[in-house]
């Protein structure tokens, strides 16, 4: 060859190179790819920690849900829009009095064993559910049903002990996973490790602490999944999973942390999907003893921190300041409003209240549990001294947190504590009961600050009768009128959830409750 | 002699250096209210990670604060607690020292035995079980940060006093009818003073370190109040985008470990006549 070939060449390949180059920077949405989705690809899923448990039954955390959720269906799945959406049953009604569910059960459905999904299928996992000793964590999700009644192969009625129209939102939630029958007669010792459902996805190995591998399942009732094999992979570090998405090792990162999103949105290789949230943060006061017993304490605090702030300078502006108690996603909703920020109102109340400057108040806050928790806790701390109160701020790992805030009124130890909640089934009697009851104060339940008015209470009873969403509001609008006036709380903010997504990634939208359905998910090809 | 020393101490400039920064630091500690503008924990969120400017001249942290102001009262924190954890293991330390030296070879050997089992668990380890077990709280962390420094003081006390004791002046003091604790506290501590300063300079470095390991793990001291540690702990979440707020905390801890531990070696070459030529 002679030395003018080899220019040639080496010309060629360096254009080559360019072209290749080019190609790899292209911006997204470049006419190359096709808007319809492909069958194939391997999808990489990465999140905070491993599985726990993939028998659903069993399993009481997100982390554990994400992955048994593309195994198991429920009998109504919850939509991406927080309601309840057929699942195995068709359709459903429930009965004017709240009493009982009528279900018509999905035909031609069978779990990947070949056992055939029927009424005889959901009588074994209720029965499952209900009977086993110790109990299971699912039971607290079926604990008022009395009686399964089977009307046909095919139609199913729960009964109810008392009056819950919400019963759909219960049967939505992750731990009501319908197992096979057969496998529960047969392999129930082996359910941690082993599944059988109907599930778009089959497990295919779990090697604990490294990643649980998923293939598509071929035999799926409906459209079957897109993407030939999922992986979910534990990284707790916030920092390694970015990176992970980054270097493209990882497709999908969950929970990333709002100090990091500028950084993913300047990375043209990568994007961020900021979803809605059931969750709420805010600070529980004492309503039971001390200072802020006293209402208009508890209003002077709300004035007295500056929650937008708080939004958008901690949270990087990622999430919602709370305008009601309870997250805008979530069936009950209706906008209240906010105690604006003002430190001069907030001390001519604490003045009226009697609470002289210097007043020492104990504030206790996890750390690493919820989002920014510390931070937010040392931003409030400098808030409420600056309208002359002495706050003691008691940092506590998780267990220690929260068996300071489970004791009983009478020995209850904190005014403040920083706390966050979202109703795993993004129902609103979940969330409104567990957080305002007077029957579900600390330590039976999650009231902690013991908030206890006699409306509420019935209020929440009576909503829970009504049969409809739309017949519930005015109640529920009520509740979140007489709560932000007595000001339970220090309202802060709703949440988002925050994923990372490579941009081949697409088809993903994250339910309100943190579950992500990688059914409808597929991989651009490049 | 004395014109030899003074040569000697013009050779260490390090010794020097790090004396004049130490000096430095305790200035800036005693006139911290003076020397800053902005209150240590007066916040202003909606001001917070802000670049150095001409308000706030090493910029602002996590929740807005003044983190020139922040660095200046810490000063105060780590000094404080510097000396008290000094003063804690050198007492014990020193004490024990003397114990073991003077007293017979059983109690000796329990006393050095004891000294063994203390030097087993590594510093910082010892020091959040200790915080874990005590408690939070100042007294507890002068407790974690100096139990690691005793057995170096206790160690070198016991060597010292094993040679001082065969010495003459000694043996004359006991013969001229000094009591046990005369001999001890008259006749050889005041001999062993040397080379005990040099050791609490050099233990000073790691109780600066140590105090702020434990803020950084969040089991030394408890926010509002400025640490360095604390500071480099809730900067660190934002060490990709706003890397002042963690740097800034960070060099003035690293300034005064090193300006201890120049002084130290310094002192040690001053000192001990076999450095010296």
């Amino acid at each position: 060859m002679t030395v003018r070939w080899q220019r040639a060449l080496a010309m060629v390949v360096i254009a080559g190179l360019i072209v290749a180059m080019a190609g790899c920077v292209a911006k997204p949405g470049t006419p190359a790819t096709s808007d319809r989705p492909v069958t194939g690809g391997v999808l990489t899923f990465v999140q905070g920690a491993d599985p726990v448990t993939l028998d659903v039954h069993r399993t009481t955390e997100f982390m554990s849900y994400r992955v048994t959720s593309q195994i198991y269906e429920n009998l109504i799945m919850l939509g991406t829009d927080g309601t309840p959406k057929p699942g195995l049953a068709e359709s459903w009604q429930m009965s004017p009095d709240g009493l009982s569910c009528t279900l018509k059960l999905r035909q031609g459905v069978k779990f990947t064993d070949g056992t055939v999904f029927d009424a005889a299928a959901v009588q074994a996992n209720v029965d499952r559910i209900l009977k086993t000793t110790p109990a299971l964590p699912a039971r607290r999700l079926l604990a008022d049903v009395k009686n399964l009644e089977v009307i046909d192969a095919h139609t199913i009625r729960f009964d109810l002990s008392k009056p819950l129209s919400l019963f759909p939102y219960y049967l939505s939630h992750p731990s009501v996973g319908m197992i096979s029958p057969r496998a529960l007669s047969e392999l129930v010792d082996q359910l941690p490790t082993t599944t059988v459902g109907t599930g778009p996805f089959v497990l295919k190995e779990w090697v604990p602490k490294d990643r649980v591998i998923l293939n598509r399942n071929e035999d799926y009732w409906g459209q079957p999944a897109w993407v030939d094999q999922v992986i979910f992979r534990p990284a707790p570090e916030a920092a390694t999973r970015t990176v992970m998405l980054e270097s493209g090792e990882a497709d999908i990162v969950a929970n990333v942390p709002p100090a990091m999103v500028s950084r993913l949105r300047a990375n043209p290789a990568v994007e961020v999907l900021v979803a809605p949230y059931a969750r709420v943060t805010f600070i529980a006061l004492n309503n039971y003893r001390g200072i802020t017993a006293d209402p208009k304490v508890r209003q002077a605090l709300n004035h007295a921190v500056d929650k937008q702030a708080i939004l958008e300078r901690i949270l990087f502006g990622i999430g919602v300041v709370s305008d009601a108690p309870v997250a805008s996603g979530v069936e009950g909703y209706s906008r209240v409003g906010t105690y604006q920020y003002n430190v001069a109102r907030a001390r001519q109340l604490l003045a009226e209240a009697g609470v002289a400057p210097g007043t020492k108040v104990t504030f206790f806050t996890p750390s690493g549990r919820y989002l920014m928790d510390y931070e937010i806790a040392q931003a409030v701390q400098g808030y409420l001294t600056e309208v002359g109160l002495d706050v003691s701020l008691e940092t506590l790992e998780w267990a220690a947190f929260l068996s300071n805030v489970s004791k009983v009124p009478d020995e209850s130890i904190f005014d403040l504590a920083l706390l966050s909640f979202a109703p795993g089934t993004n129902d609103p009697d979940w969330h409104y009961s567990n957080m305002f009851h007077s029957a579900s104060w600390a330590p039976k339940s999650n009231n902690r600050c013991f908030f206890a008015d006699p409306r509420v209470d019935e209020l929440l009873e009576l909503a829970r009768q009504k049969p409809s969403a739309a017949e519930r509001a005015p109640l529920y609008e009520q509740v979140n009128k007489i709560v932000f006036d007595l000001a339970p709380w220090i309202f802060l903010h709703e949440e988002q959830q925050i994923y990372g997504l490579s941009l081949r990634v697409q088809g993903v939208e994250p339910a309100p409750t943190e579950m992500v359905y990688l059914k409808d998910a597929w991989l651009k090809v490049k | 002699m004395k014109a030899n020393r003074l040569r000697t101490a013009r050779r260490h400039i390090g010794a020097v250096l790090g004396a004049v920064v130490l000096l430095m630091y305790v200035a800036t500690a005693l006139l911290a209210p003076a020397l800053t503008v902005h209150q240590p924990n007066a916040q202003n969120l909606m001001r917070n990670l802000e670049p150095p400017s001409r308000e706030y001249p090493l910029g602002t942290d996590e929740l807005g604060r003044d983190i020139l102001s922040r660095i200046i009262w810490g000063s105060r924190i780590s000094l404080l607690m510097m000396l008290a954890g000094v003063a804690f293991s050198g007492i014990i330390g020193v004490l024990l020292g003397l114990l073991g030296g003077l007293s017979g070879p059983r109690v000796e050997s329990l006393v050095m035995r004891a000294m063994d089992v203390l030097m087993v668990f590594p510093p910082i380890l010892l020091a959040i079980v200790l915080v874990t077990a005590l408690g939070r709280g100042l007294p507890s962390l002068v407790v974690a940060i100096g139990i690691h420094g005793i057995p170096q003081f206790t160690r070198l006390t016991r060597a010292m006093v094993m040679s001082l004791r065969e010495t003459a002046f000694v043996e004359a003091a006991r013969a001229a009818g000094a009591r046990p604790l005369e001999v001890a506290f008259g006749h050889v501590l005041p001999n062993c003073a040397g080379p005990l300063i040099v050791q609490g300079t050099l233990v000073s470095g790691t109780v600066v370190l140590t105090v702020s390991g434990l803020s950084f793990l969040g089991l030394g001291v408890q926010p509002p109040t400025a640490e360095w540690g604390t500071m480099i702990s809730a900067a660190r979440l934002h060490m990709y985008t706003y890397p002042h707020a963690v740097m800034y905390p960070g060099l003035a801890l690293m300034l005064l470990v090193i300006a201890l531990n120049a002084l130290g070696d310094g002192l040690r070459d001053f000192l001990d006549p076999r450095f010296r030529r």
